[in-house]
């Protein structure tokens, strides 16, 4: 036990050598380590944040529909003859789940015919759960008990050439193989920054979509979630499909992952040019050495004694820098928390467009705490790999003396 | 016999480059010996001293230590042979600047894992006999040249070994303080049978010693004092 003692105490004195030097390594290693985390922090952050601002919009974080209504597995089609009935959701917790029935249609204005999706909606559950009311730009949301009601985005209703208080006209398929069609009242405008949904899109109320394509009260298509985003699964009711956002959406899922995994990767490159630099510094520091290492031979202290004692140096240098540089990167992931950073800081003051609608979010940074271990562990990696050549040359060393 | 040398060669380099830093060296060291290799720079002192230390295999020759054939154990078990049997005193003292003179002196000890009851009596020894007892917790640099010596040679005998090597130890010391360095390599040999074998130029520590080896161009010689 004396004998290990020893040996961190003659380590620990070695990094007191050259106090400035080991204090700008520890520093390195701190700013390093901090800096990786907070960055991993704010990519996790921000990648949630804008995901959960965009699925809540009008997304949800995950749906339930009958089987057979995404035919094909990459969801891009549906089919509207599968409906849900009330009596298979109701395991489920209804309370953070709104109800919609999807129709392709046709949208016939004044100056034009469109083809387009309507949705219909519950005005009362969808202002509870989701933001879908918040891209309302003129006019009014869809009242709980209105009768054939609409709202389009503001592109669709320019190329219809129809203005607020207008009547459209709209023919498609009813579920009981008629021709649906009837006369809705435009109501509300909606603007979502610009996209592909303003040009795609239009709202009806729920009971209004089931008249026009002839689908009983207690039938819809989709039970869309706006529960917490990230919750697990529910168990599929028999039947059903529970099918998370990133299926539906997988492009962006894609996307997400390819920021975290490039943040990852900016990460990694950090860790090696900080590892570098400390492996350079740590040579020297050794180099300088070489004399003593011989001297420490001399009178009996075997390569692994020595490589032992330069590997305690550096074990303990880490667990003084990596250890500053995880407060450190935990402080400002703290301090980000309390004061959330707006995205419009990286965009020149412009909205975030996303699945066709402008996400707006500030990013409270949140404490992912498995890189707490994750990046230090990965800075102790390269650390560590800085000692191969000073040891392979204390071994080289010992053998040339043959 | 502590140590016996038979034939032993040393070279360096190959084909026309061919360097014998030693060469058939018969040589034996008794317990109690207090020897003084002496030659001119380049003629093999040091060479002989790093092939009794096992720093250096030899080329050709054995070399045992109390009967035991060392020039056939790898480098590590010559460190380890070393670290059990052998002391050494460099010319520039070698002393570990981050460490105290009392721990400087354990430093050894401390590898060969003895019990830390045991290294503080055989530091304490050491210190004592090297007169350094009340500088236990000062570092090199608090202390002088001569006295820096004196913890290396207290380093070098703190685990009594059967041999201790010492390269040119007065060589950076002023007169005086070579002469008290000289009197306590004497008194150790003398009191304790310690086994000296220095390297050195230094008439004085030369005209001290029971035996002279002249070395020159590898060849070793039994000589005699100036």
């Amino acid at each position: 036990m004396s004998r290990q003692r020893f040996l961190l105490k003659f380590s620990w004195r070695n990094l007191g050598r050259h106090p400035l030097r080991t204090v700008i390594m520890a520093l390195g290693l701190a700013f390093g380590t901090g800096y990786i985390i907070f960055a991993l922090n704010f990519s996790s952050s921000a990648s949630k944040e804008i995901v959960s601002e965009f699925l809540a919009q009008y997304f949800g974080t995950h749906q339930v529909v009958a089987q057979g209504y995404y035919p094909d597995s990459d969801k891009k089609k549906f089919d509207a003859n599968y409906t849900l009935g009330e009596d298979q959701v109701k395991t489920l917790p209804l309370e953070n789940y709104v109800r919609r029935i999807t129709l392709p249609i046709f949208l016939s204005g004044p100056r034009k015919t469109l083809g387009t999706l309507l949705t219909g909606l519950s005005p009362e559950n969808e202002l509870r759960l989701s933001k879908v009311s918040k891209a309302l730009s003129q006019g009014r949301f869809l009242a709980e008990n209105g009768h054939n009601e609409i709202l389009l985005g503001e592109k669709l209703a320019r190329k219809l050439g129809v203005k607020l208080g207008d009547e459209v006209a709209i023919f498609g398929q009813a579920l009981d193989g008629s021709v649906a069609n009837d006369m809705f009242k435009l109501v509300g405008l909606m603007n979502f920054g610009g996209g592909d949904m303003e040009e795609n899109l239009a709202f009806t109320g729920l009971h209004s979509a089931r008249t026009l394509a002839v689908i009983p009260d207690d039938r819809f298509h989709q039970l869309i979630s706006f529960g917490d985003f990230g919750q697990p699964l529910p168990p599929a009711p028999a039947d059903t499909e529970v099918v998370p956002w990133s299926t539906i959406l997988p492009e962006i899922y894609g996307s997400i992952n390819f920021i975290d995994i490039f943040t990852w990767i900016v990460a990694v490159i950090i860790v090696v040019v900080i590892s570098l630099g400390m492996g350079n510094t740590l040579m020297i520091t050794f180099l300088e050495r070489e004399k003593e290492f011989y001297s420490l031979n001399v009178i009996g202290a075997r390569s692994s004694w020595i490589a032992l004692s330069l590997g305690i140096e550096v074990i303990m240098l880490g667990i003084v820098g990596i250890g500053a540089g995880i407060i450190f990167g935990n402080l400002v992931t703290s301090f980000f928390n309390a004061v959330p950073i707006s995205l419009k800081l990286f965009t020149g003051g412009k909205d975030i467009m996303m699945g066709g609608m402008a996400i707006i979010p500030k990013v409270r940074l949140w404490h992912h705490h498995q890189y707490s271990w994750q990046a230090p562990l990965l800075v102790f990696f390269f650390l560590t790999l800085s000692l191969i050549f000073p040891i392979q040359r204390i071994i080289q060393r010992s053998r040339r003396a043959d | 016999m502590l140590i016996e040398m038979n034939k032993l060669t040393k070279t360096y380099g190959t084909g026309d480059q061919l360097v014998h830093a030693t060469q058939n060296v018969d040589l034996k060291i008794l317990e109690g010996d207090f020897i003084a290799v002496v030659g001119p720079s380049g003629s093999g002192k040091t060479t002989l001293l790093n092939l009794l230390a096992g720093l250096l295999g030899p080329t050709s020759g054995s070399i045992l230590h109390r009967g035991k054939e060392i020039q056939h154990l790898s480098m590590e078990e010559r460190t380890a042979h070393r670290l059990a049997n052998m002391g050494f005193v460099f010319q520039d003292y070698q002393l570990l600047p981050v460490l105290t003179a009392r721990e400087n002196v354990e430093l050894p000890l401390q590898m060969r894992g003895m019990p830390q009851k045991e290294i503080d009596e055989k530091t304490a020894w050491a210190m004592t006999q090297v007169g350094l007892g009340d500088k236990f917790n000062r570092y090199p640099r608090q202390l002088s040249g001569g006295q820096q010596q004196r913890v290396a040679i207290a380093r070098a005998v703190a685990g009594r070994p059967s041999l201790i090597l010492a390269d040119e130890p007065t060589a950076n010391l002023d007169s005086k303080t070579a002469q008290d360095i000289i009197d306590l390599f004497k008194r150790l040999n003398e009191e304790f049978k310690l086994t000296f074998v220095f390297s050195t130029h230094d008439p004085r520590l030369i005209s001290q010693v029971k035996r002279v080896l002249n070395i020159n161009d590898g060849q070793l010689k039994e000589g005699s004092h100036p």
